[in-house]
C-alpha cells in the first residue's frame, strides 16, 4: 500500500489529486451516513425501551381515566417543545 | 504508524484526538479549523509542507460530513451557498495570482501574516463587544446583534442591472428571495460580492475563510446563527476542495493521515453539529469570538518566532496554545451540552 501511494503521488499527479479527493469524499459520506444511522437506531432503541418501561408501571399501577388523560395531556406538551426546540422555530407543531 | 507521503512516524493516538477536536469545533462554530490541523501536525513533527495540505484536505472531509449533519437539522441554505461560489471561485484565483506577485516582491510572507493578525484580533474583539452590548449590558433576545441598521441596508441595496435578458426565456430578475435565511428579496450582487470578498481575503491569507464568513452571514446579513454556520461549512466545502487539489496536484498532501483524522472528526462532528441546538446562539458568538482572539495570539507568536533570531521554541508554544484552547473548549462545550440535558429533563417533569 505504502508503494502504491508514494508511486502514485510522485507518477502522476492529475490522477494523483483526483484519487485523494475522492478517497476524501468517499469516506466523507460513508461515516456521515454511518453515524446517522446508528443514531438513529440508538435514539429508536432507547425510545422504545422507555415506552416500553411506562407500559410496564401502567400495568402493574393501573391509573384512572381522568389521570390517564392528564399524563397524555403532558406528554403531548413534552413532544411539542422538544420539537420546537429541535427545530428552533416557533412555527412547528407536532 | 508510519504515513509513507509524509514519511513521518505518529502514534495514531494523537491524530485521532486532534481528529475529534476540530470535527467538534467545525459542527459547532461551521469552520474548517485549519489553523488548529496546521499547529497540531506541525507538532506532531509532520512537515510543515504536508502539515498544510494535509489540513485543507480535512477541512474537505470534516466540511462534507458536518454539512450533512447540519442539512438534516434544517441549517443550510444551499441557495445562498450556491450564489456565494459562483463569487468565491474567481477571487480564490486572483488572490493566488496576488500572492505570487507578492512573494516576487519579497513582501508577501510578514504582509500577510501582519494582516492575519490585526484581521483576526479585530474580528475576535467585535464578537466579545457585541455579546457584552446585547446580551450583558442591554439584556436583548439570543438573535439580536449590534449591527440591525447595516443589515437592513444590505439587504435593501438595489444594483443595477434589476433585469437580465437571457434569449428564449425572456427578462430574469436579479432579486432572490432566501426564506430558509429568513430574506424576502435581495439582490444577487449581495451575496455573490459578499462571496468574491471572502474567496480573495481567505486565498490571500492562506485559509478556508469559514473564520470570516460565519461572522459575515450573521452581522451582515442577518443570517440566524445557526444557519450561518451549516451555510458557511456548505461554503468551505468549495474553498477546501479547490485547496486540497491544489496542494494534491503538487503531492503536499498525505491521505492516509488525512483519512485517520476524518474517520475521528466525524465523530466529533455529531457532538458539535448537535450542540449548535442546545447552546444559545449568544453563546456560539462569544465563544467564537474566544476561539478566534486565541488564533490571533498563535499567530502572533509564529511571526515573532521568525522574526526574532533564536526564538523557535515561541512556534510550539503557539501550536500548544491553538490545541489546548480547541481542547478546552470541546470540554466546555461537552459541559454545556450535559447541563442542557439536565435542564430539560428537569423541565420534562
Amino acid at each position: 500500500m505504502n508503494e502504491f501511494l508514494t508511486g502514485l503521488s510522485s507518477g502522476q499527479p492529475v490522477v494523483w489529486a483526483a484519487f485523494v479527493l475522492g478517497v476524501m469524499a468517499v469516506t466523507a459520506l460513508t461515516l456521515s451516513f454511518f453515524w446517522d444511522g446508528t443514531l438513529r437506531a440508538v435514539r429508536a432503541f432507547t425510545r422504545e425501551r422507555t415506552e416500553e418501561r411506562v407500559r410496564e408501571v401502567l400495568a402493574r399501577f393501573p391509573r384512572a381515566a381522568w389521570q390517564r388523560r392528564a399524563w397524555q395531556r403532558r406528554m403531548w406538551w413534552r413532544r411539542r417543545r422538544m420539537m420546537r426546540r429541535r427545530a428552533g422555530r416557533d412555527d412547528v407543531l407536532p | 504508524m508510519y504515513f509513507p507521503n509524509a514519511d513521518v512516524v505518529i502514534h495514531p493516538a494523537l491524530p485521532v484526538l486532534l481528529g475529534v477536536i476540530v470535527g467538534m469545533l467545525g459542527g459547532f462554530f461551521g469552520v474548517g479549523g485549519g489553523f488548529l490541523i496546521t499547529g497540531g501536525l506541525l507538532v506532531f513533527g509532520v512537515p510543515p509542507v504536508y502539515a498544510v495540505g494535509t489540513g485543507l484536505t480535512l477541512v474537505m472531509g470534516t466540511a462534507i460530513i458536518n454539512t450533512l449533519k447540519h442539512r438534516s437539522l434544517g441549517n443550510v441554505d444551499f441557495k445562498l451557498g450556491g450564489l456565494m461560489v459562483t463569487g468565491t471561485i474567481p477571487a480564490i484565483f486572483l488572490a493566488e495570482w496576488v500572492n505570487a506577485t507578492l512573494e516576487a516582491a519579497g513582501i508577501a510572507g510578514p504582509v500577510i501574516r501582519y494582516v492575519y493578525v490585526g484581521f483576526l484580533a479585530s474580528l475576535g474583539l467585535f464578537l466579545l463587544f457585541d455579546y457584552w452590548r446585547t446580551h450583558i449590558r442591554t439584556h436583548q433576545g439570543e438573535e439580536d446583534v449590534t449591527t440591525v441598521g447595516l443589515t437592513q441596508r444590505i439587504r435593501t441595496l438595489r444594483i443595477p442591472p434589476h433585469w437580465v435578458g437571457i434569449p428564449r426565456v425572456g427578462g430574469v430578475s436579479t432579486y432572490v428571495s432566501l426564506p430558509v435565511s429568513g430574506i424576502e428579496r435581495i439582490s444577487v450582487f449581495v451575496p455573490v460580492g459578499i462571496g468574491f470578498g471572502i474567496g480573495f481575503i481567505a486565498g490571500l491569507l492562506g485559509a478556508g475563510g469559514g473564520f470570516i464568513l460565519m461572522p459575515v452571514l450573521i452581522y451582515v446579513l442577518g443570517i440566524p446563527t445557526t444557519i450561518a454556520i451549516g451555510t458557511d461549512l456548505f461554503q468551505i466545502i468549495i474553498t477546501g476542495s479547490v485547496g486540497s487539489f491544489a496542494y494534491a496536484l503538487s503531492d503536499r498532501v498525505d491521505p492516509l493521515l488525512a483519512v485517520l483524522m476524518l474517520s475521528a472528526a466525524s465523530i466529533g462532528s455529531q457532538l458539535g453539529a448537535r450542540a449548535t441546538q442546545r447552546v444559545d446562539p449568544s453563546r456560539i458568538r462569544f465563544m467564537y469570538g474566544l476561539l478566534i482572539i486565541t488564533g490571533a495570539v498563535a499567530v502572533a507568536l509564529e511571526e515573532m518566532s521568525q522574526a526574532v533570531p533564536g526564538a523557535d521554541a515561541l512556534s510550539t508554544v503557539a501550536s500548544v496554545v491553538l490545541l489546548g484552547s480547541g481542547g478546552g473548549m470541546c470540554i466546555v462545550l461537552l459541559v454545556m451540552m450535559a447541563r442542557s440535558r439536565e435542564r430539560r429533563r428537569g423541565g420534562g417533569h
